[in-house]
């Protein structure tokens, strides 16, 4: 699995540094020896990108899934704190990045159904790659994630039905984003656990939809990202490339992850 | 196309009809094989009836911004003390529901009462000039406090000039207060009276203290007995849910700040039974007696760096209420710790004259030493437990006249 340097949790100047000097992912350093990098890098930074290398391969052994192709649906599940939201904000950037730095060069939207969303934080999300992307200004990759705010099951539900739409009008949309898909039908269902429960199923049916109808579509691929914070999974599936794998439907596949993530949040 | 709008919306109206809805967006609340059924429409009309549906439920052309447009006012509330507002990451963020939990007398109201101040200063000062409501739970609002903080708390963030230009009737006519005895009259306000004020656009601050109140012991005292079963949990759950998706809906559409204050439970360890607030002195005492002096020698008593303060506060055995739903509705958290000044008596201090046997089985005296002062009063602290914009911080803080005012502030984030 390819670690690219981009979304190692390695300080920006260092990674900077780097892909200047044609270093794009962790086999590039692994096949090098330190007597290369000590030329443009000190010895203790040298040792911060070691330790960035081994948290990212432990990411890659507890994620049994390969991740291969556009058309796929992928849930991040964590506790508070772990990092979920800011991972997600991180991907709608990083999804506008050409293919070489991990992106599919293509916009994402962002469905935010818990105010979750932060200008500040995706311009700081957007400054720390665009430092390390020639070819885009921070700006041009915020412009690159749009964002709906919806309040309700009914709301997100009319969204996901309307995305075709949207899709074909928005133009280039690669990356769908819902942070979260279970609070709407928990709000809008408090009491109502069967009724909560079909409203998701028909959710993952839409989503599987919207995916494998955008699949085969070599124009306009769809790569699809639901997440759910639930209480209980303390776990999260996470990956540094895009896009992911399949798993979608009322039971979700579980990978223990919680701390990966939290290896991951420090990207900047 | 106009005649085919026409003939879409007699349609619907029918299909409304026929589902049993009375808004369109009821029928997105099923799923559409269901709506298929009960309306009896075949698949093309279906399809075109549940599409306009979708669109007159979300229109999404007027939903949609870039990330650059979005109408993230980015205001904050400053706590009116620069080292508190660094350790929450700014203050606290419009738009966003805070929860301030801590153990009893730790502070938690009062600052929720210095936040209430600091809204309505002018933006140049600090604040956002917005009025506030303030949800009373747990017994009287101490207004006398509320007013002996204003004048000092105005003094020390704009200065004297404007503290002798400030009204305190003022301050307090912009802070509208309700007290809540019982779940119901509470939740009849959030229904109808809150909407009411929030609507008029010039609240920034909502405070509820405490959210936990009704929830806990309201539940728990019922006449039916109920209380601890499934049925008392699910109610609950319902309750947290519906007060949650009101006050994230409330905060994003009237730009304003809700603080929760929340209370603390107990953890159980079936092994090592409930150690409570005493695990606190115990491991002070603990620290204390292993410590040495430059020689080697033991002490009795030591200076506990500020890392062993961290270290102890964090083993108390207690976590905020209400559980992880509630964690998950929040977006962030601020733990408050107090801990109370040890009495002399509490440090093994040997008595003058008093023999003590050292490690080569000589005796020797050991000199009576003051225990240090910081463990002698009370010291407080604030944490920004979590928060999507800052990381995990705690600031040591005491509490005067004008408030809370920062004494050191140190970065715990891993």
């Amino acid at each position: 699995m390819l670690h690219f340097v981009l979304f190692l949790g390695i300080p920006v100047l260092i990674k900077e540094r780097l892909l200047r000097n044609r270093y794009r992912t962790a086999a590039d350093l692994e096949s090098d020896n330190n007597g290369a990098l000590l030329k443009f890098l000190t010895l203790p930074e040298t040792h911060c990108i070691y330790i960035a290398v081994i948290a990212a391969a432990t990411v890659s052994v507890v994620c049994s899934s390969a991740w291969s192709r556009l058309g796929n649906i992928a849930e991040f599940i964590g506790d508070p704190r772990s990092g979920q939201t800011q991972l997600c904000l991180r991907l709608c950037i990083a999804a506008q990045l050409p293919a070489e730095l991990g992106g599919i060069e293509m916009r994402a939207v962002y469905v935010d159904c818990i105010g979750s969303f932060s200008s500040s934080d995706a311009s700081r999300a957007a400054q720390s790659i665009s430092c390390c992307c020639q070819q885009s200004s921070h700006e041009q990759l915020l412009n690159g994630v749009g964002v709906f705010r919806v309040y309700s099951a009914h709301e997100l539900m009319a969204l996901l039905v309307s995305f075709e739409n949207i899709r074909s009008q928005l133009n280039n949309v690669g990356l769908l984003v819902i942070n979260t898909i279970s609070w709407p039908f928990l709000a809008s269902f408090p009491d109502n656990v069967f009724r909560r429960q079909a409203m998701q199923a028909e959710a993952a049916s839409l989503l599987t939809r919207i995916a494998s109808k955008n699949s085969d579509n070599s124009a306009g691929t769809t790569a699809s990202i639901s997440l759910i914070k639930t209480r209980y999974a303390a776990r999260a599936l996470v990956d540094g490339r895009l896009p992911w794998t399949v798993m979608c439907g009322a039971a979700f596949l579980l990978i223990a992850l919680h701390s990966a993530a939290k290896m991951l949040v420090p990207i900047n | 196309m106009a005649n085919s709008n026409d003939s879409d919306s007699a349609l619907l109206s029918k299909c409304l009809t026929k589902v049993g809805c009375e808004e369109p967006y009821q029928c997105m609340l099923m799923p559409y094989s269901e709506f298929l059924r009960l309306s009896g429409l075949d698949e093309e009309q279906g399809q075109r009836i549940w599409t306009l549906i979708s669109s007159l439920t979300y229109p999404w052309k007027e939903k949609y911004k870039v990330a650059t447009e979005v109408q993230n006012t980015e205001k904050w509330i400053y706590t009116g003390d620069q080292q508190i507002d660094k350790c929450l990451g700014g203050g606290i963020r419009l738009g966003s529901i805070v929860e301030v939990v801590g153990e009893g007398a730790t502070g938690k109201t009062q600052l929720c009462i210095q936040l209430a101040i600091a809204a309505q200063l002018p933006e140049s000062f600090g604040g956002v000039d917005g009025d506030v409501v303030y949800i009373s739970t747990e017994g009287a609002f101490p207004v006398h406090r509320l007013e002996s903080m204003i004048l000092p708390f105005v003094r020390r963030v704009c200065g004297e000039q404007y503290a002798q230009a400030v009204s305190i009737d003022g301050f307090m006519r912009r802070i509208q207060l309700a007290e809540f005895e019982d779940m119901e009259t509470m939740f009849h306000a959030l229904d109808y009276k809150v909407p009411a004020i929030l609507s008029t656009g010039r609240v920034r601050l909502v405070v509820v203290d405490s959210i936990a109140a009704h929830l806990r012991y309201d539940m728990d005292s019922r006449e039916d007995g109920r209380s601890g079963s499934s049925s008392f949990y699910k109610e609950r759950t319902s309750h947290l849910v519906s007060m949650g998706a009101r006050f994230k809906r409330w905060a994003d559409e009237y730009q304003c700040a809700f603080i929760c204050v929340n209370q603390v439970k107990d953890i159980i360890d079936p092994n090592k039974g409930n150690h409570g607030p005493a695990t606190l002195t115990r491991s002070h005492r603990q620290l204390s007696s292993h410590a040495t002096d430059d020689s080697g020698q033991g002490t009795g008593m030591s200076l506990l760096d500020m890392d062993g303060e961290f270290a102890v506060l964090t083993r108390s055995k207690k976590a905020p209420a209400l559980g992880s739903l509630w964690a998950n509705i929040i977006d962030a958290r601020v733990m408050m710790y107090q801990r109370r000044g040890l009495a002399l008596s509490d440090f093994r201090c040997p008595a003058v004259g008093e023999q003590q046997q050292s490690e080569d089985g000589h005796s020797s005296f050991a000199s009576q030493q003051q225990p240090p002062s910081h463990l002698l009063r009370t010291r407080r602290w604030i944490e920004n437990d979590f928060s999507p914009w800052a990381p995990r911080a705690q600031c040591e803080v005491v509490l005067g006249d004008s408030g809370f005012q920062s004494i050191h502030l140190f970065n715990t984030s891993t």
